[in-house]
């Protein structure tokens, strides 16, 4: 049995601490390369962002949601989120739904490079079989790796889809996940093409909430929303587990205090 | 001979940047009939304002309930002893409670407080009773040692492990059908009694471990690490040293302040003063576990490393985009998880050899990395 003579530290032989010849507990560091397991007992945030890149994308809205999204990196970086790891999913769609990020990259992992706009038109089916693909644990949420908040899921186009035949079985398939279906989803419809009521039904049926559909003109508008939308929808979405079960009044007041001109719902006349 | 005993609970780094207090509580006790380690973690969110008094409470009602524990067992049977006992709590736990609230009503700044973070409907379910007990709620893992026999009880996150004299460490808990993400079963939900479990057997443990989810948020679950830790209490509690609580204390303070959680911290136990462990074994089904989850995770880092390797080869000198900025982030980037994919499988080749080859199958119960299935 040990005594007061022997090291108390002896029995402590761990991959966990490696300096086996230390005096004291507190002076030994763990092994540098263990921070990484340490690391992911934090619960996984994945937020994942998709863009349309049909054509008509090209031009300034695409390079109002390069702006955003650098922004919107940065500012996620300079955050200290004890609660949560965030991790970035990005998705382009057009022709077909192509996930830039094979899978989702730890934010300190993820250096940001601009998209680039296709000639293709927007097929909402295949953007929305490419997420039903990945929101399970053989794709993006691997219980291996962790334990996950909801995902948050922002959706950015500008078109009318021209598979109005497809989409919608798609989307049926999309509904019928599990983690579709805990997800936060917003989306927002940019430029006049977009303001069409065929649009907005299919993007409130994408997010399961009407209020999480915004319409953004050209310009700084769609900058400012998709920034809006990713940062705070991130704060209140790990917030909301902390303040604990069915808080709904905060998730449903992201765009409570918000200047309506600037971030208009695309169902005002509601 | 009875069971020596240790407990102690550790304020986590984020509670004291915000000014909480410490919610979780922990006690342990014996006798020569029957020895008992317990912890109980409050909740902590605003909509739990008066969890840490939730968790003493469990701990206190725990403490009444058990006195007359083996003559019950050996009056009505382990199971059925057990079933009761939790039961007894969660009554007990709720009239407690509930006597602390009309004594205590709810006071202006805590009402303010919780307003911000409850629906109107919620709100009035708090002010007119019907939601009274949610302010408090509160985990439960205990375990219990007499004679011949060992149980525990758990309810909510948080783990109890077991030690037997060859140094083998089992979780013999079944696992929760409720936790999941950042959500626990609690003294506070409509029917605590439908996530509240047990387990029990006979012999005579070398240590009975229980802790709180602070530390599994700092070391991963049912792993070599945690293993190591707790042997490491373990002889902590064994050893004559005046030291060993302040051992104790500097262990979890030092465990809360490498945690990126933040969280609170307990642990409490028993050890066996006859058995004495000198080498940490885990069962084979918890090294494949380990190992599993570290293979998972080099996946992770390889699949990181191809991503931004391609970005890299994107944005060199001779390729249209090419901007010394990035490069020199990705190539930051790549050498870091460089870095680590080799101290990884550094980390996985004593276990990839104690494993030996690789089973997939399960061992009867249900395999503890696997979470509930969302889709």
């Amino acid at each position: 049995m040990p005594t007061e003579n022997d090291s108390i530290w002896e029995g402590f032989e761990s991959v966990f601490f490696r300096d086996a010849g230390a005096e004291s507990l507190s002076e030994t560091e763990p092994s540098a390369g263990v921070r990484s397991t340490i690391a992911d007992q934090r619960q996984i945030l994945p937020i994942l962002f998709l863009i349309d890149v049909s054509g008509s994308m090209r031009g300034q809205r695409i390079a109002q949601v390069n702006y955003a999204l650098e922004n919107i990196f940065k500012e996620l970086r300079r955050r200290d989120d004890m609660q949560s790891v965030i991790k970035i999913g990005i998705m382009e769609f057009a022709d077909e739904g192509r996930w830039v990020t094979p899978q989702p990259v730890l934010l300190d992992d993820f250096v940001f490079t601009q998209i680039e706009a296709r000639q293709w038109g927007t097929l909402y089916s295949k953007a929305f079989d490419a997420l039903n693909d990945k929101l399970r644990r053989e794709g993006f949420m691997d219980p291996k790796l962790g334990e996950y908040f909801a995902p948050l899921i922002l959706l950015v186009t500008d078109g009318e889809p021209m598979d109005e035949n497809e989409y919608p079985a798609a989307l049926a398939r999309l509904q019928s996940n599990g983690w579709f279906r805990k997800s936060i989803k917003y989306a927002i419809a940019a430029g006049d093409e977009a303001k069409n009521p065929e649009v907005g039904r299919i993007l409130s049926e994408f997010t399961g909430v009407r209020e999480n559909v915004r319409f953004a003109d050209e310009g700084e508008a769609l900058c400012n929303l998709i920034e809006f939308i990713a940062i705070r929808a991130s704060e209140v979405q790990t917030s909301l587990l902390s303040a604990g079960p069915q808080t709904t009044k905060a998730q449903e007041s992201i765009f409570a205090d918000t200047d309506s001109s600037l971030f208009s719902s695309m169902f005002e006349t509601d | 001979m009875q069971y020596l005993d240790f407990h102690m609970s550790r304020i986590g780094a984020s509670h004291e940047r915000y000014g909480l207090p410490c919610q979780d509580v922990s006690d342990a006790w014996g006798n020569d009939v029957l020895s008992v380690a317990v912890v109980a973690d409050g909740h902590g969110s605003r909509r739990h304002f008066r969890s840490g008094e939730g968790a003493r409470l469990a701990c206190e009602v725990l403490r009444n309930q058990v006195t007359e524990l083996p003559e019950c067992a050996e009056a009505a049977g382990m199971e059925e002893m057990l079933c009761r006992l939790k039961q007894s709590l969660c009554t007990q736990w709720r009239d407690a409670v509930r006597e602390h609230a009309v004594r205590n009503p709810w006071t202006e700044a805590e009402l303010a407080s919780v307003q911000q973070v409850l629906t109107e409907a919620q709100f009035q379910r708090l002010m007119d009773g019907t939601d009274d007990l949610i302010p408090y709620g509160s985990t439960l893992c205990a375990v219990f040692a007499w004679e011949n026999m060992w149980a525990a009880i758990q309810l909510g996150d948080g783990g109890m492990a077991m030690v037997d004299s060859e140094g083998l460490y089992t979780w013999p808990m079944p696992e929760s059908l409720v936790n999941e993400g950042n959500r626990t079963a609690s003294l506070c939900m409509a029917d605590p009694m439908a996530d509240f479990r047990h387990c029990f057997g006979t012999g005579r443990p070398a240590g009975l471990f229980v802790y709180t989810d602070g530390i599994e948020k700092t070391l991963p679950p049912q792993s070599p690490e945690l293993a190591s830790l707790l042997n490491w209490m373990l002889k902590n509690t064994h050893t004559a040293s005046p030291a060993r609580e302040q051992n104790l204390t500097r262990t979890l303070d030092m465990l809360t302040s490498r945690s990126l959680s933040g969280d609170d911290v307990s642990a409490a136990g028993l050890a066996d003063p006859a058995q004495e462990v000198h080498d940490v074994q885990i069962s084979p089904e918890a090294q494949q576990r380990a190992f599993v989850r570290l293979g998972a995770r080099l996946e992770e880092i390889e699949a990181t490393l191809e991503y931004n390797r391609q970005k890299l080869e994107a944005s060199r000198p001779d390729h249209e985009g090419y901007d010394t900025g990035t490069v020199r982030q990705l190539e930051t980037i790549v050498t870091r998880k460089e870095q680590e994919k080799k101290q990884l499988l550094e980390l996985m080749e004593p276990i990839r050899e104690a494993c030996g080859s690789v089973q997939t199958g399960r061992s009867g119960a249900e395999d503890p990395e696997t979470r509930k299935v969302m889709e």
